[in-house]
Parts: C-alpha cells; sequence; structure tokens
C-alpha cells in the first residue's frame, strides 16, 4: 500500500514520530527485537548463562569440579533459615551431617546433626582456582567455612557417588556443553555459508560437485560415524584435544544442511538487480558473492544457525552419554547425564537428574532468541 | 459509454478512511464524496498513495485491518430483479452493513463485482493478516490450486440458483464471451496454464458471471501488453453495453482513461480535487493538479518538440505531516500565499458538471 | 567530472563514422531442460539476429511488448547474459592507446578488457526497490563502481559522490542513508547517479521508468535528457510505452518475439510505420485524448511464444495483412527507405496508418 510507504519531501525536514528514519539495517534490526518481549527473555537468559557456565563457574560454585568429599551419594543439603530453638538467623545456614549406613540396602543415607550449624557465607575464601586460567584467586559465590570444621559442606543439589557437588559439576559441566554448541555451530555457519553461496552463484557443475558431495555425506548414519571417528582419536590426545576433534566432526556433517539452504537463497537473490548492477559495472564473481548476495541471506542464515544450537548441544550430550565424547577428567552435561543414567543412580542420586532442567531451560532460551532474531531480521518486512 | 438517463447507483458521501499504524494515523481517503451513474463509467484517476484503491475496497466494505472506515456514507441503491418480471427497488447504507453478513455478501460479487490488476492470489498484496475465504471469493482472487472453470462456476453458484452442471454450462459460455479461444477445453485449465491477459479475462468472467450492477475494476490492464489491453477495455465495453453495467474504472493511465471513461474524478491525498466529464477534463481542465498531470505525460503523436515535460515540482508529501490549507499547496504553481496555505478548499461547481476544489474558483 | 556541455551533434541521416556501438547478428538462446538428467530439449529464442546501431550523442528507443526480448537484449550487449552468437562493437576511449578511440568487439573482449569497457557503458535498471542493495548507503552505492575499478581514494571519492547526487536532485545529507529511506522516484536518481559514476559514453536504461508514478516518471524522463545535453550522453532506451519511447528517443527499433520488426527515425515511425505490428500496436495505445478518433486495429490472440514461435514471419498470426509467404518464409530485414529497416515481406505494398 503505498500510502504507508514512507517517503520524503525535498525540503520538508525528518518528522519526529517516525522512528525509522536514518537508521541502518542494524539499527532497525535490534529496535525491532528489542519489541519481543519472550526474545529479549531468552537473550538474556542466555547471556547470564554463558557469562555463568562458561567465564565464571570457578567463582559461582562453591567447589573445585573434583573437589570430593566424604559425602558420597549425599542428598540435597537442607537450608534452614529457623534453628531447632526457633531462633530466625538472617543468614540461611546447614546443618552438618552424620552418615549412617543402611544394612539391607545398601544405601548411605544422611540425617542432620542439628549440633553442628555452618552459616552460609557469601563470597568465601574456598577451594583455589586460576581466572582463565591465569589469574590466581579462591574467592565463591557463596559456601561455609571450611577451613575451621573440614566436615561442613553445602550441597545445593546433593553429591555423587564420590562426593562432589553437583551444582559444581552441573556449572562446570556446562561450560563445555554450551561452548561446544557455539564453536561448532560457528564452524558449521561458517563452512556452510561459503560452500552454499558459491554452489549457488555458479550453478552447473560446481552446483552439482558440492550438492551431491554434501548429500553423500549426510548419509552417513551419525552414531556410527561418530564411534568410529571417536575410536579413531589416538587415546594419548588430551582431552581438550579430544573435545576440539569432536566439535570439528559435529560441525562437518552439518554443514551441508545449511550450504543446500545458503544455495536456495543464492538462486533466488542472483537474480536481484543490484547483483546485476554490480556486474555490469565490472564487479568480479567474489564481489558480488560475498559484498551483495551474502549479506543477504545472512539473516536468514543467523536464525538457521541460532536454531541448530540447541541440536548441536544436544548432539554433544549424547555422544558423552554414550562414551563416546568428552572424555573425564574433562565433564560435560552429557557426561553428567551418563552418570545419572543407571538404574543405582535412578535410585540413590536422583538429585543427578537436576542437569536435565539446565539443557532444557537452554534450549527452551536457544529457541526463543532464534524466533524473536527471524522476526526481527526482516525489518522491512515481505521484502 | 452508454447513453442511459443518468440515475445514481452507488453515492460516496464524505467518506474516510483511516489507518492507525505505529507512526501516526493515516488518512488513506479524507472526505471523499463521488457519485457512480448506473450504466456509466466513473474513471478515478490518482497516482499512488491518493486512495483510490481504499475507496473501492471501502464500497465493498472490505477495508483491510488496520484501517477502517471513520466518517462517511455510502449508499446504494439496490435494484432486485424478481426474474425480470418485478423491480425492487432499496437503498442500502452500505457502510453499516456487517462486514461479515448475508446482505453484504450477497451484494458483493452478485451486485457488485471486482477485478484487480494481477488475478493470481499470490501475487496480490492484500493487507490482512491471515485471508478470509470470503474474502477470497468476494475480491474474485483466482486461487492457483483450482481449475479456472471450478472457481467460475463456484462463483455462478454462490449467486444463482443452478446445479452444478448448469453453472458448468455457464462458466464455458462466459469464458467465451470474453474470448477465451477453446473454452470448453480451457474451462479444466489451472490459473498458471493461462497467459496473463487470460487470466484477466477469466477475472472478467468471474466478475461478470452474475451480471453485476457495478464493476469495480482496479488497474485492470497495468500489468498487461498494450495489445492485449485493447483487447480487454474493448471487452468491458461490450458487456457493460449489453448487460447494463456500471463501470468504477480505476487507474493513473490517463489514456486508458480517455477512451473508457463517461466522467472523471481526479484524486489526491485521499480528496478528490476535481471532477468532470470526461472531454471536459481533458480539455478544460480546471485544477493545478489536473493540468499539471496532463502536461506531465508525453502524447502519442504530437511532433516532438524535443522538449522537456512538464512536471510536477516536490513530491507527495509525508502523510503524517500534510500541509496545512490546502494539501496540493506546496507543489502548486498557482500558489496564494495567505490563502492557500490557511484555509482548505471546499468542493466548487465551476460548469455544467464540472466541479472543483481549489481556491483560484471559490469566493474566500 | 563534468564535462564541459556540449550540443549535440547534427542529425546528420546517413550512418557516419560517429557510430558509438553497433550490434550485428545478437542472438541469445536460453536452453529449456526437462528431465532427470536435465536434457536440452528446446531454446527460447529470447533474442534471435538483432541488428542496429547507436549514433553519439543519441537515444535509440527499443520498445516491444513482453518477451519480445528488449530487455534481454540490452543486458546481452554488456554480457549480462552471454550472448549465444553475433557481434557488438564498441567505439572503446579506455582500451586505444595514446587518446583515441578503438572499435572493439564486446563478445571477444578477455575479462580485464571487458572490465575496462564496463567503465564506458554503465546500465539502469527498472524496479527501484531491487536495484538498490538495501544493505549499503547511498554513498557506497553510488561510489561502488568507482571502487571496482580501484578508483575510491577516500574523502575525494565523498566528493564525487556529493556531486553526483545533487547533479541528480538529490542532497549531500543523503548520503548515510539507506535505500528504505527514499521514494521509487528517488531511488531511481540513485540508480542514475550510479550509473553516470564512471563518466560513461553509453547508458542501457531498461525501463527505467516503468514503475514509477506519472508525475515522477516526468521528472526523471526530463533528467536523462538533462543529463543527456550536459554529458553528451548516449543512451539505449528499453521500454513498453511507446508514448514515453517517442518522447525521449531519436531513432526507435520495435521488437516482436526476439527480432526487430522495424527501426526508424522516431517521427518517420510513428507518422509512418512500414510494418503491420508498429501499425497495430500504435492504434492500441491508449490515446490521452477522448476525441481521438479512428479505426483501431485490435491484434487478436496472445503474444508469441519466444518458445515455440509461429513459422515464417512470428507475427502473421495476428497480422491483418497475412498472406501465404508469411507463413513460409521469414522476412529479410532490410532497408526500404533511408535510415529506415523492415522485416516484412509486403512492405513495398502495403500504405499503413501512423498517428
Amino acid at each position: 500500500m503505498a500510502v504507508l510507504e514512507q517517503s520524503q519531501p525535498m525540503t520538508a525536514p525528518a518528522p519526529a514520530k517516525q522512528k525509522k528514519v536514518g537508521q541502518s539495517y542494524a539499527s532497525l534490526v535490534w529496535w525491532k527485537f528489542k519489541r519481543n518481549r519472550v526474545a529479549v527473555v531468552g537473550g538474556v537468559i542466555l547471556i547470564t548463562f554463558y557469562l555463568s557456565f562458561v567465564f565464571l563457574p570457578e567463582i559461582i560454585s562453591p567447589y573445585d569440579v573434583q573437589h570430593s568429599s566424604d559425602f558420597a551419594e549425599a542428598g540435597p543439603t537442607p537450608l534452614h533459615f529457623v534453628d531447632q530453638a526457633g531462633k530466625f538467623h538472617l543468614q540461611p545456614f546447614v546443618y552438618g551431617m552424620e552418615q549412617k549406613l543402611d544394612f539391607k540396602t545398601r544405601a548411605r543415607t544422611y540425617v542432620e546433626d542439628t549440633t553442628r550449624i555452618y552459616p552460609i557465607h557469601f563470597f568465601v575464601h574456598g577451594d583455589p582456582y586460576k581466572l582463565f586460567g591465569f589469574i590466581p584467586l579462591d574467592i565463591h559465590l557463596y559456601g561455609v567455612d571450611q577451613k575451621s570444621d573440614p566436615q561442613a559442606i553445602v550441597l545445593l543439589l546433593g553429591a555423587d557417588a564420590l562426593g562432589r557437588d553437583w551444582f559444581t559439576r552441573i556449572m562446570y559441566g556446562g561450560r563445555l556443553s554450551l561452548l561446544i554448541g557455539l564453536i561448532g555451530q560457528f564452524l558449521t555457519l561458517f563452512f556452510g555459508t561459503a560452500l552454499g553461496v558459491v554452489s549457488g552463484f555458479y550453478g552447473g557443475a560446481v552446483d552439482q560437485l558440492i550438492q551431491r558431495t554434501t548429500e553423500f555425506l549426510s548419509t552417513f548414519p551419525e552414531i556410527p560415524l561418530f564411534m568410529a571417528l571417536a575410536a579413531a582419536i589416538p587415546p594419548y590426545w588430551s582431552p581438550l584435544a579430544a573435545y576440539f576433534v569432536l566439535t570439528l566432526i559435529l560441525s562437518f556433517v552439518r554443514w551441508g544442511g545449511l550450504a543446500r539452504q545458503v544455495r536456495g537463497l543464492i538462486l533466488s537473490l542472483r537474480e536481484r538487480e543490484y547483483a546485476l548492477a554490480a556486474k555490469s559495472a565490472g564487479a568480479s564473481d567474489a564481489r558480488i558473492m560475498f559484498r551483495h548476495l551474502m549479506p543477504g541471506t545472512m539473516s536468514h542464515v543467523v536464525v538457521i544457525a541460532t536454531l541448530a544450537i540447541p541440536s548441536m548441544i544436544l548432539a554433544e550430550t549424547a555422544l558423552s552419554w554414550l562414551g563416546l565424547g568428552i572424555r573425564p577428567p574433562l565433564t560435560s552435561w552429557g557426561v553428567l547425564l551418563q552418570d545419572a543414567a543407571s538404574v543405582r543412580a535412578i535410585h540413590n542420586t536422583p538429585w543427578e537428574l537436576w542437569t536435565v532442567p539446565f539443557i532444557l531451560v537452554t534450549i527452551l532460551a536457544y529457541n526463543m532468541l532464534g524466533d524473536g532474531l527471524r522476526d526481527a531480521l526482516d525489518p522491512y518486512g515481505a521484502r | 459509454m452508454s447513453e442511459s438517463l443518468s440515475e445514481p447507483l452507488i453515492e460516496v458521501k464524505d467518506l474516510r478512511v483511516e489507518f492507525d499504524v505505529r507512526a501516526g494515523i493515516v488518512k488513506a481517503v479524507d472526505g471523499l464524496t463521488l457519485t457512480i451513474q448506473r450504466g456509466k463509467t466513473l474513471g478515478v484517476i490518482g497516482e499512488s498513495g491518493c486512495g483510490k484503491s481504499m475507496t473501492a475496497r471501502a464500497i465493498l466494505n472490505m477495508i483491510p485491518k488496520p484501517g477502517k472506515i471513520t466518517q462517511g456514507k455510502i449508499v446504494y441503491h439496490r435494484r432486485l430483479q424478481n426474474n425480470g418480471q418485478s423491480q425492487l427497488d432499496d437503498i442500502v447504507e452500505l457502510t453499516e452493513l456487517d462486514p461479515d453478513g448475508k446482505v453484504i455478501r450477497e451484494i458483493r460479487g452478485g451486485e457488485i463485482g471486482m477485478i484487480f490488476q494481477e488475478p493470481m492470489s499470490s501475487l496480490t498484496p492484500v493487507y490482512t493478516v491471515g485471508s478470509h475465504i470470503n474474502e477470497a471469493v468476494a475480491l474474485h482472487h483466482l486461487t492457483p490450486v483450482r481449475k479456472v472453470g471450478d472457481q467460475l462456476a463456484e462463483q455462478v453458484m454462490a449467486h444463482r440458483q443452478v446445479t452444478k452442471e448448469e453453472s458448468r454450462e455457464i462458466a464455458i459460455k462466459m469464458l467465451q464471451r470474453v474470448g477465451i479461444p477453446k473454452p470448453t477445453e480451457r474451462v479444466d485449465s489451472y490459473p498458471h496454464q493461462l497467459s496473463g491477459g487470460q487470466r484477466q479475462r477469466v477475472m472478467i468472467a468471474i466478475a461478470l458471471s452474475c451480471e453485476p450492477a457495478l464493476l469495480i475494476a482496479d488497474e485492470p490492464t497495468t500489468a498487461l501488453d498494450v495489445s492485449i489491453e485493447a483487447q480487454i477495455l474493448d471487452i468491458m465495453r461490450e458487456l457493460q453495453e449489453s448487460v447494463n453495467m456500471a463501470i468504477m474504472f480505476i487507474t493513473h493511465n490517463l489514456g486508458v482513461i480517455a477512451s473508457m471513461a463517461d466522467e472523471i474524478v481526479v484524486m489526491y491525498m485521499g480528496k478528490a480535487v476535481e471532477r468532470a466529464k470526461v472531454v471536459d477534463l481533458f480539455k478544460n481542465a480546471k485544477h493545478p493538479y489536473t493540468q499539471a498531470l496532463l502536461k506531465s505525460i508525453p502524447h502519442l503523436g504530437k511532433k516532438k518538440v524535443g522538449g522537456r515535460l512538464a512536471s510536477i515540482s516536490g513530491m507527495v508529501p509525508d502523510p503524517f505531516n500534510l500541509p496545512t490549507g490546502c494539501v496540493f499547496h506546496p507543489r502548486c504553481p498557482m500558489f496564494m500565499p495567505g490563502k492557500c496555505d490557511q484555509i482548505a478548499p471546499s468542493w466548487t461547481k465551476v460548469d455544467e458538471e464540472h466541479w472543483v476544489s481549489c481556491l483560484l474558483y471559490e469566493e474566500v | 567530472m563534468a564535462a564541459e556541455p556540449q550540443m549535440k551533434p547534427a542529425q546528420s541521416k546517413a550512418k557516419g563514422s560517429d557510430v558509438l556501438l553497433e550490434v550485428k547478428g545478437l542472438k541469445k538462446y536460453f536452453p529449456i531442460q526437462k528431465g532427470l538428467l536435465r536434457k536440452t530439449v528446446g531454446y527460447v529464442k529470447a533474442v534471435d539476429d538483432v541488428n542496429f546501431y547507436v549514433r553519439e550523442g543519441e537515444t535509440l528507443g527499443l520498445v516491444g511488448e513482453s518477451g519480445c526480448g528488449k530487455s534481454t537484449a540490452g543486458r546481452s550487449i554488456i554480457r549480462l547474459y552471454e550472448p549465444t552468437a553475433g557481434q557488438v562493437l564498441f567505439k572503446s576511449r579506455a582500451l586505444a592507446s595514446n587518446g583515441g578511440d578503438k572499435m572493439v568487439n564486446l563478445l571477444d573482449l578477455p575479462p580485464e578488457d571487458m572490465k575496462t569497457v564496463r567503465k564506458e557503458i554503465s546500465m539502469v535498471f527498472q524496479d527501484p526497490v531491487n536495484s538498490l542493495n538495501p544493505r549499503m548507503t547511498v554513498s557506497d552505492i553510488v561510489a561502488e563502481p568507482l571502487t571496482i575499478h580501484g578508483l575510491n581514494l577516500g574523502p575525494e571519492t565523498e566528493a564525487i559522490v556529493v556531486r553526483l547526487l545533487e547533479r541528480v536532485g538529490l542532497r549531500p545529507d543523503h548520503l548515510r542513508r539507506y535505500p528504505h529511506e527514499f521514494s521509487g522516484g528517488q531511488r531511481q536518481r540513485i540508480g542514475i547517479a550510479r550509473a553516470l559514476s564512471l563518466n560513461p559514453q553509453l547508458i542501457i536504461c531498461d525501463e527505467p521508468v516503468s514503475a514509477l508514478d506519472v508525475s515522477i516518471q516526468a521528472q526523471t524522463l526530463n533528467l536523462l535528457q538533462d543529463l543527456q545535453q550536459d554529458f553528451n550522453l548516449s543512451y539505449i532506451f528499453v521500454a513498453h510505452d511507446l508514448s514515453v519511447v517517442q518522447h525521449i528517443s531519436d531513432r526507435v527499433a520495435v521488437m516482436y518475439v526476439g527480432k526487430i520488426a522495424e527501426i526508424a527515425d522516431a517521427e518517420e515511425l510513428y507518422s509512418h510505420p512500414l510494418h503491420p505490428y508498429t501499425e497495430a500496436l500504435l492504434s492500441a495505445v491508449p490515446k490521452a485524448d477522448p476525441l481521438y478518433k479512428s479505426d483501431r486495429i485490435v491484434m487478436q490472440g496472445d503474444v508469441a511464444d519466444p518458445s515455440n514461435p509461429p513459422t515464417g514471419c512470428y507475427f502473421h498470426p495476428r497480422c491483418r495483412y497475412a498472406e501465404e509467404v508469411c507463413k513460409l518464409k521469414t522476412p529479410e530485414f532490410r532497408e526500404l527507405k533511408p535510415e529506415h529497416w523492415v522485416a516484412c515481406h509486403r512492405a513495398e505494398e502495403l500504405t499503413l496508418e501512423g498517428i
């Protein structure tokens, strides 16, 4: 409807009411994105998660990830504000725990010892670590004073069979799981887009070759492929190296799908008149492809990529759960799920399933963000 | 261009259609008054954004959201035939009718037909979010997934008491009427198998299948080649004669309107600025906008002076920042300071059946 | 950058040494591929043996209905589509040594030379929405040809862009804006500024005003004429609107289904057409004059299909003067009157009506 087109009179100044005047594509996108509450919430959740789990797990969790204790298989330590005597404490506290062994089921149970009160402090000194790998610190967000009584422990989400704090494990596990999703997807984006652009622009033999190759790759059954490749990783490689190779493998198999989608977009964009205009001015193929056509696909690509990260995280989770992915001492959510996957674990330490909500929230947040991006990245409407 | 006595068929009175968008309120139609005479062709001419399409939709009470009719009346002098015997004359206020109600749905398609620039529904930029099936049928969009004959037949059955077989026969006859070759074969084609010109003819067939009193044609030939356009215009004229149908012909093409219209209304920014009989308008235009428009088109056949076309200076104003007084004044070569920017002109009669909205012809 | 305004060269009737571009036997066929193995089952003969020339400083109008190949011809000349056959001879200055000019066949040029020649021929497109990259600023869009040829020198370039924008009627503060902030007419101006940025000799205008409102059309046509005067430009003006073409062109070529039906001086063509298609076309155009009376010739049927054209003369099924020979033989494109070519078997016998 032409009447809604923002036309500018040649002499009148720009009216203040029109928010869209004088704004670049990027600011238009941001403006539209901001108005989508759901997407913003998703974004905030993700930023919080990434900041906490990737950068700051050492600070947020009370213990080091390998810190084992005598409290194997202890349940979540109850927090109290009111003590036995009925007195209200401003600072929450936990009681000490006594271990009891049930001879029939061989299960360990813990009983609160109300004589020992350990208040929870914030920003306590605890296990030392190196922040970002080089800053030596020992501050933790919360914890109990271990120095005075080594039996003091606070297990927000319980402990595993080795007495390690599950909350800490989830935090450290999140670091790898969240990162692998991001880095892996980034690689997929890079290669997939490049291949798709070249494939769609040239068509013909080049296109056929690239398409058939990606199709061939995608017909491989994933799990056996990973099993084979994981088995091929030499055992003397550090777990970190193995981790990166795993990321590479995961993204390699996926970039065919993205390439195909990008190719489709390019096929329609390459006949746009601005691409022809560039060609008529003498632009090289590379310039047309990467300066004119590829940016036109970026909005779709970003959305596709964002919505694909959850599946990447889930893939890592599945592989590690199968034992093919991350190896100890590194930990990821997949490894944690593997710990929780036995009958014994479900019976004795069901709080290990607390990993699941974290995964769910991450995936949900990515979907919310992705949907919001999809709407925002097309600020011109159906253009 | 028929010669029957003029009686009003549709009277639009001070129509106002507004769109409430984020940045403000857009007055797509701003106080428009016009009359369509029974059996005659009214041409509505104007450039994009002048509100001519919205007026047409208002008549059918199909303004897309977020627009609405905020003021005015559209009076329809309805004449119902009882098998050609008696006539029942009725006055219906179209804006008061329930937009989804029975009466308006009878009228749409049955008594008032509409055709568009691009008949394929996938290509028509209908602004509504989500589409009514009613709207598709009423606006005669051709759906790409159904056979042409079926769509025609459906339209016929919706408004006439006929059986399925009879409606198919009527459909074939209509296709023949509008000049589709091999109609018995074509009736089973899909829209994409027809050329643009043929699709437009099918649209006309659908619109005319119930012999409506009024055909609203919104840029029906703009997307067509000149040679096809000539054919389509001929068909429209023929059918108008045979059925005594009125046509509201909306276009920006002055050549087309000169050959089709009996009377012309010129619109600018949602208002009517001039109205006259066709010869009068072309020979004796009074409003500066009309004059400028006529001078700005290259006329075929005139000896090429090698000179420039007269163009209207400036641009269409920003709908959120309309000029005061006469909305055309910033671009008007006859601008009178102190008057045109202060006072809004009113509809003045300057000649026999010739009205203008311009302060040059008003006593202020 | 602005050359001194030069007078248009005198309208010499003979094809002289001031021919800037000559197209000979231009063909562009698009293969039709069907089946799993994409076998070629036929061709869409979009441009089928087209011959014409353009002189310095003149405007050649290329007119016809949909499917006639006029846009394809325009784009094939500068190898946006690679022509299937033919020659495109162009008087290039950039490829000539020591300041003169050199006649080159564009279709034979190696890539670096072709890129050089692209400085001298530019193009203006039809669609104001899609002819400008929505993610680039106006400044980037207009300066892009300069950037491509390595002539973008930072702040100096900005001054050039500002001059270009002013020349087409836009303001310097439009530099940092994006295309969506402008109206259709303004976007076309940006496209025109872009086409001027390398100081071309020839501009191919591919339906530049078809998508614009009537009053904006007039402004844009005036602008194109002014620019032609000031910079001694030559235009190939592709359009389907006969009145626009008559107004702006010195000579006009009428195309039908990939072939040229007739070429002549604009006034001559419109007043004394020699081809029945031209006559019918002129007759079909609605005139903006309600008192205009004439026997309208209404062509029957649809425009012929370029993938399956009729035998002999493509126009014969719709031609009111068609005879046996028209169904059998393709008519020869010959110069019947001075500077007036036509492809019709019966051209000598017929007296056709113009405007």
